[in-house]
């Protein structure tokens, strides 16, 4: 009984080593795939330059004033495709985790 | 007392408070009577399913809460959809917990005999061999099979050893292996395996019973019965629908996943409506799960117990990864419903029953040790 039930523990150890491994998996195929399109992400974080989420994005900063954002130049405006009175916010290359 | 039973009334008050929570809500924007019977109906339950049996029938509180649990999400990922899904899925919850403490109660009738290993054998292979001459009806009993096998080893294993024990196992693979249910062949072999190799300890049986499973899948793939796994459009459906809820959840309610994907399966309903993040909480409760069973195997005093235990930890533990990478397109495997995430009755009352004979051998160890108690106070 002593050996047997030292291999039981065993095969726990084994089950959760095997769970464990198989949640990182799912994790990360989940992520990798939820790289490409992942609405929820796009809708907390407004990484992308659609006027939807840089009004909501400007809409929850109430210390900046629409005065100090038109003062404000974006950092790379492109001629022809910004809103009047509204910022373009474009994703740092460098803290866009997501991948987007 | 009062001090270690609070933790375990906290989690069932939270459980249940969080499944009102999650039916209430939707009932409050809806305005649906069903909605607001769901809420009530699963709140008592879980209360009372979560206090009461453990109080009567000594059943493992950590077993039977996370089984309700896990019982619960399915409801709630149906109820903002689909009321009458939600409201047949708590029925079928309702006969699973009454096929958990069925499971309890007989672990008390169930002795390691002859007469015991030879019925559940002749009922499992009986369970599997109907479902390869019933043609093309696919009988949805191969979970109590299974459970039928394990009781069948843990018999022939405590009356007569190993070998006498791999028998069933060996059938039981093989007529798996002839209807092409592949990975459940690989479940049982893996967890015959493991039982022997822990239980006999002999390192000859070991290598005999791992010669014998592996002539029977070579067998199987030298005369075509193992299926060629390529990914289908199931499969290549299966982790878009998963992950296009998001993290948090869809904004409406998802009613039912891809066609393509197995009806039967929770996951993808659970996924749509609550995200990946709830999701992925709820399939970490699997772990403990596991875990309190293999303690439980792990206490047992009988070898009978240990092994129907342990037996039931693997039977139940072995079936979540694949079941996983297939959904998450890791594997090319056949996707299939998670355990307890699942709306087959058959196959809900089969794991249900699984948990209860663990939930059974629980209690014997609790008794033992409260005989033992008694024993150490009368030498005083």
């Amino acid at each position: 009984m002593k050996l047997m039930r030292s291999r039981f523990r065993l095969i726990s150890l084994l089950l959760t080593c095997v769970f464990l491994l198989t949640a990182v998996v799912c994790a990360a195929s989940a992520l990798r795939q939820a790289g490409i399109a992942l609405p929820s992400v796009s809708q907390v974080i407004p990484i992308s330059g659609s006027p939807s989420s840089v009004a909501s994005f400007a809409s929850s900063s109430p210390e900046v004033s629409p005065a100090e954002e038109e003062a404000t130049p974006a950092p790379s405006e492109t001629p022809g495709e910004n809103i009047p009175g509204e910022t373009t916010i474009q994703p740092d290359s460098e803290y866009n985790i997501f991948g987007l | 007392m009062n001090r270690k039973s609070s933790p375990r009334f906290r989690f069932v008050g939270a459980a249940a408070l969080l499944a009102l929570l999650a039916l209430l809500v939707p009932a409050l924007r809806e305005g649906d009577q069903r909605l607001y019977l769901l809420a009530a109906g699963v709140t008592v339950a879980m209360l009372l399913g979560m206090i009461i049996p453990a109080r009567l029938f000594s059943l493992d509180r950590l077993i039977l809460s996370l089984a309700l649990w896990l019982g619960a999400v399915g409801i709630m990922a149906l109820a903002p959809a689909s009321p009458d899904a939600a409201l047949m899925q708590l029925l079928r919850c309702s006969v699973g917990a009454v096929a958990l403490i069925i499971g309890a109660m007989l672990i008390r009738l169930l002795t390691a005999s002859m007469l015991t290993a030879w019925i559940s054998s002749f009922l499992g292979i009986l369970l599997l061999a109907g479902g390869l001459f019933a043609g093309g009806a696919d009988l949805p009993l191969t979970e109590t099979a299974l459970i039928l096998l394990i009781i069948a080893f843990s018999s022939f294993f405590a009356c007569h050893g190993g070998l006498a024990a791999l028998i069933p196992g060996l059938v039981g693979t093989a007529l798996l292996l002839l209807r092409g249910m592949t990975v459940e062949a690989a479940v049982l072999a893996l967890t015959v395996l493991f039982l022997v190799w822990s239980a006999d300890g002999r390192t000859v049986v070991t290598l005999a019973a791992l010669a014998a499973f592996a002539v029977l899948f070579l067998g199987a793939g030298f005369l075509g019965y193992l299926p060629a796994f390529v990914p289908s459009d199931a499969q290549s459906a299966s982790l878009p629908a998963l992950v296009s809820a998001g993290l948090f959840g869809a904004e409406e309610a998802v009613a039912a996943p891809d066609a393509a994907l197995p009806a039967a399966s929770l996951l993808y309903v659970i996924a749509g409506n609550y995200g990946l993040v709830f999701t992925g909480l709820t399939l970490l409760l699997y772990l403990p799960l596991v875990l309190r069973g293999a303690s439980v195997a792990g206490f047992a005093r009988s070898r009978f117990h240990a092994v129907l235990a342990m037996g039931c930890v693997l039977i139940f533990a072995l079936r979540i990864p694949p079941v996983l990478l297939s959904a998450f397109g890791v594997l090319p495997l056949p996707l299939s419903p998670l355990p307890l995430l699942t709306d087959s009755l058959p196959d809900l009352a089969a794991q249900m029953l699984t948990l209860g004979l663990l939930c059974g051998v629980s209690s014997v160890n609790e008794a033992d040790l409260a005989e033992d108690a008694h024993l150490a106070m009368l030498a005083k």
